[in-house]
């Protein structure tokens, strides 16, 4: 395989040849792990810099992508943390944790951001940097498994799930908690893509009734559900998620019915965006069947992506624990740097 | 042996040709300036379209073909920039630059020549902007030439609905750009190829067509983006005749000669995606309001198809575009479809509707601009109305200017005050001129010397703009009556075709006759020597190309010859064809004959071909019967029906015919009886069955 290389990389994110969320975490980790390796860094600021020029890449050209953000986020984190390990086993000046980064850091939101300063050419920063992603790769790798393995104990016998969309994540969710319990997952299409078809398709392949429905008909069936079990693409830095289109409405019929929402989520995917502002605009000819003549004077607007806010949203469901979106924050200053900011 | 095909296959690079010069333009007024493929479309270069959707497609070789001109530079720095923000894993372009091109043809015999093709690739126009799959695209045609290797080329067309094709106010669009295409059903072979001409709601359908398969397709408009994928043959097919201008006269070239060629066309009438060419300056306006619209979503504005980043705000509510830096209020006025560049300021009481302002512009208060495009550093002052229109760069409009719709105003242009420009006018800031339209900007210099002043009632008082020379302007016109009397794209060199055409009738006997005395030598010389059937036909093929002779007559000559070859070889003394010789000619050249005789309609020539002969040399009448009685049962090149067919019907209806009425009338007969038991054998059969 050849090295990957950030050009090939976001060639393929534009071109949106990657299956899941999940692949591209993998591949830009690999990437961030190429660059640790082979780039050509002294300090710890440089490699700093290196990693962060991914992430203002894809944010330039792709600003819906959080995922690999995300990854070059926690890269950040990783290597801010062993290096200052690193200096506090080389002089011990500063004893008391990491003193050089003073735990607020003021950011000017208009002005580039200031990276954490790492001056210092530690040489044996790679190879804990490198160590320390590795660790990061394993627990990358079997996130969705301990997510997947939660699935009994979240389920009861002969309760109706309501799902949307596909997602791989809750279908492993729904599939192993099917070995041990029996119910009912009702599927909500996913109009325009209808991926929920697919979803009722797998679904039902595991032995697990399935209904599927319209998009608009999630109100009707709400009143019998018992829970709401979703994935997403991405959980924004308030607590609410960036989802697939018809969301919202699943949520708020939710909230309306008192019907607890969970939302099925690696870590990687707790991005520091914050709000609804990062809207991906598709193309009409997504919802219009093609040769319908309509007259150039009407306007289509489509968007891809949907946003419950937090207050509709139950709990997460991630590899590590059950985290309620008013928590968020906190877990993203421990996933994250905080003088990493990227405004 | 399946692995090592895999790794032959593994290296093969995807090529796409990227024809710069294209049939038609956008004026004088325009490209005088700037290449057509570089006038931007909603502020990106159209040549960028056609790079980036190749890019997305896989395609790792683009070779842009332009001609030699002042613009071929520009395309090159362009192509340059393109490739270069890729690094080493985006496609790779090649400008290729010819001094003497003027269609098609001779960029395909260029490239032949130059040997640049190596495989299958993709032939596209400049001003193409598609998002069609052509992975898929590509892969059928492959799969098709595995199994059809007479299959030469796929024609790629898009089935788009007809309400959509006519755009209000805009007449000529559906003829010049939509074919109608007949194929069969199966296979998609293309059968027929035609220009729609008429709007008439009747297509005739020649009744062959029915013979040769049982199940038509038929698009009666099919609209044509000039998208080919072809196989390395094409090129060769148009070195080798040089008649062949355009993609048009190639299709008909090998529709009508099938079977001499021995090649076919298939087309794929594609339903999904987008695909149209801003070949005039109507489609650009057309193109333009699509992709505003997203139609040819991933390629969107706000996202720049050079560096891939999102340059553009997006208001979807309004479909409104604008650069962060432009000082532009989102619903401006009532504002929908409008695309602004960076640095532009448009007052708060602009409005603007379907209209591409370009980067650093200014537009005043009041100003009411519908379906313009604007380029860059122009600035209109208030009161301007603009519709329809193209606007270059650095024009100023003083207030109260109206610009007509259909109107070109070409860079540097000052209008204004107070003046309406009438609709389809061309301007140019600088006196059109007269000898050298196409000169370098540079040349005026010389120009300024002799320069005259600009007419105040055309431009007003402050304004200096020159309209576009009548005799400029005349062609133009010519070309807008090609376009919309003719069949537009291939205008040109169709009517080259038919000037040569006409050419050919004048020497035309001269010619007819050359090729008969070649086909005789041939053929005496083959029967001599014994050579084989498929070089005997490789040999008159060959005649038959250098002296433009139909098929018809081909077969008519060749019919001729062979039995005159019979005659020559007995000839040592005597002129008088005998029997003997002539069965060795039939025996030695049956495999020839067999080869041009396809269908029951050949066997019909063939005949006539014979009487003919009769007329001429009334010495062959003795062996008719015996000829025929050969040609029906031992070669079983004419089938006993026809040849009872083409007896009732009177033959050919030569005076010989008559004779040789009667020298066969024991063969019919005999042919007849044994029809009827025949018929009779099958009756049984099938009762039998």
């Amino acid at each position: 395989m050849a090295p990957p290389s950030k050009q090939d990389f976001i060639n393929k994110l534009r071109l949106e040849k990657f299956e899941s969320e999940q692949s591209k975490a993998e591949e830009s980790l690999a990437l961030l792990e190429h660059i640790v390796a082979n780039a050509s860094w002294q300090t710890g600021s440089e490699l700093l810099t290196l990693l962060r020029n991914v992430d203002i890449e894809v944010s330039a050209k792709l600003p819906w992508e959080t995922t690999p953000r995300n990854m070059v986020q926690r890269a950040l984190k990783i290597v801010v943390d062993e290096y200052s390990s690193c200096r506090g086993g080389v002089s011990d000046m500063n004893t008391s944790g990491h003193p050089s980064f003073p735990q607020v850091t003021m950011v000017d939101p208009t002005g580039g951001v200031e990276l954490p300063k790492c001056d210092q050419a530690l040489p044996d920063l790679r190879d804990r940097v490198l160590e320390a992603l590795a660790e990061y790769r394993a627990e990358l790798e079997q996130s969705d498994e301990l997510i997947a393995v939660q699935g009994e104990s979240k389920i009861h016998n002969d309760e109706v799930i309501l799902t949307f969309d596909w997602c791989g994540l809750v279908l492993a969710f729904l599939t192993r908690a099917a070995k041990r319990r029996h119910f009912h997952v009702i599927v909500a299409e996913g109009a325009p893509t209808y991926q929920g078809h697919r979803m009722a398709a797998s679904l039902s392949r595991v032995g697990i009734q399935t209904t599927l429905i319209q998009d608009c008909a999630v109100f009707p069936m709400m009143s019998r559900v018992n829970k709401v079990i979703i994935g997403t693409h991405t959980v924004l830095s308030n607590g609410g998620i960036k989802t697939d289109l018809g969301a919202a409405a699943l949520a708020s019929a939710a909230k309306f019915y008192s019907v607890p929402l969970y939302v099925c989520t690696p870590t990687y995917k707790f991005s520091r965006i914050s709000g609804e502002e990062v809207n991906h605009c598709g193309s009409g000819s997504a919802i219009i069947p093609t040769n319908t003549p309509l007259p150039s004077s009407v306007n289509v607007a489509v968007s891809r992506f949907d946003y419950v806010p937090p207050e509709n949203v139950t709990s997460f469901i991630t590899n590590n624990r059950g985290i309620a979106p008013s928590y968020v924050y906190r877990h993203l200053t421990e996933l994250y740097d905080p003088a990493a900011y990227h405004v | 042996m399946a692995p090592k095909v895999e790794v032959h296959e593994e290296p093969s690079v995807l090529q796409a040709v990227v024809l710069t010069e294209c049939d038609i333009d956008y004026g004088a007024a325009i490209t005088h300036y700037n290449p057509k493929v570089l006038v931007p479309l909603a502020n990106t270069p159209l040549l960028d379209y056609t790079l980036a959707w190749l890019e997305r497609c896989g395609v790792d070789e683009v070779i842009v073909y332009c001609r030699a001109n002042p613009h071929t530079d520009k395309i090159k720095q362009h192509c340059k920039r393109f490739t270069s923000r890729r690094e080493e894993c985006g496609i790779k372009v090649m400008v290729v630059v010819s001094e003497d091109c003027l269609n098609l043809g001779d960029a395909m015999r260029d490239l032949y020549s130059k040997s640049l093709l190596k495989d299958d690739f993709i032939l596209l126009q400049g001003d193409l902007v598609a998002t069609l799959n052509l992975q898929d695209i590509v892969a059928k045609h492959k799969e098709n030439r595995l199994s059809d290797k007479s299959m030469i080329m796929t024609c790629v067309y898009v089935n788009k609905p007809l309400e959509t094709t006519a755009v209000e106010g805009e007449e000529g669009r559906g003829k010049e750009v939509t074919a109608t295409l007949v194929t069969a059903a199966d296979t998609g072979k293309l059968l027929l190829h035609r220009r729609s001409r008429n709007k008439s709601s009747k297509i005739s359908i020649p009744t062959e067509l029915f013979q040769a398969s049982s199940d038509l397709l038929t698009y009666p408009a099919a609209y044509d983006p000039s998208l080919a994928i072809c196989s390395e043959v094409v090129p060769s097919l148009f070195s080798d005749n040089f008649d062949y201008g355009s993609r048009d006269s190639l299709l008909r070239g090998v529709i009508e000669q099938e079977e001499l060629l021995g090649y076919s066309i298939r087309c794929q009438v594609v339903q999904e995606g987008y695909a149209c060419r801003a070949s005039t300056l109507q489609q650009y306006q057309r193109v333009s309001g699509e992709v505003m619209r997203r139609e040819a979503y991933p390629m969107v504005c706000e996202s720049s198809l050079t560096s891939h980043r999102i340059r553009y705000t997006y208001d979807p509510f309004t479909t409104t575009y604008w650069e962060p830096s432009a000082k532009f209020t989102k619903g401006n006025g009532g504002a929908s479809e409008a695309v602004v560049g960076a640095g532009t300021e448009v007052d708060a009481g602009a409005i603007l509707t379907a209209s591409v302002v370009g980067d650093h512009c200014t537009l005043a208060d009041g100003v009411i601009a519908n379906a313009a495009f604007i380029m860059n550093n122009v600035q209109i002052k208030s009161g301007c109305e603009l519709s329809h229109c193209y606007i270059g760069d650095d024009v100023v409009l003083e207030k109260g200017v109206v610009v007509s719709s259909g109107c070109v105003v070409g860079p540097g242009v000052r209008l204004g005050p107070d003046v309406t420009i009438p609709p389809g006018t061309q301007l140019v800031a600088h006196p059109p001129h007269h000898h050298a339209p196409s000169t370098h900007p540079h040349d005026d210099f010389d120009e300024t010397a002799r320069v005259k002043e600009a007419d105040p009632s055309i431009c007003g008082s402050k304004g200096k703009a020159f309209i576009l020379l009548p005799e400029e302007s005349d062609q133009d016109d010519d070309e807008e009556e090609e376009e919309s009397s003719d069949d537009g794209r291939s205008s040109g060199p169709d009517e080259g075709d038919s000037e040569d055409a006409l050419m050919m009738m004048s020497d035309d006997e001269h010619s007819e006759n050359e090729f008969r005395r070649e086909v005789q030598e041939s053929l005496t010389n083959g029967m001599r020597k014994k050579s084989a059937a498929e070089n005997m036909v490789l040999e008159i093929n060959a005649s038959r190309h250098a002296y433009n002779v139909s098929m018809e007559d081909v077969l008519t000559t060749v019919t001729q010859g062979i039995l005159r070859a019979g005659q020559t070889q007995k000839q040592d003394g005597s002129t008088e064809p005998t029997w003997p010789g002539i069965n060795t000619a039939l025996k030695c050249f049956a495999d020839v004959l067999r080869n041009y005789v396809r269908k029951g309609r050949d066997q019909l020539l063939v005949l006539n071909a014979i009487e003919k002969l009769m007329v001429d040399s009334p010495e062959y009448l003795p062996a008719t019967q015996k000829i025929l009685f050969n040609l029906n049962q031992t070669f079983e090149i004419l089938e006993g029906e026809v040849i009872i067919h083409w007896y009732k019907k009177g033959g050919a209806g030569t005076t010989a015919f008559t004779t040789i009425k009667t020298s066969i009338a024991q063969f019919i007969e005999w042919l007849e009886k044994d029809s009827e038991d025949e018929d009779d054998d099958d009756d049984s059969d099938d009762e039998s069955s």
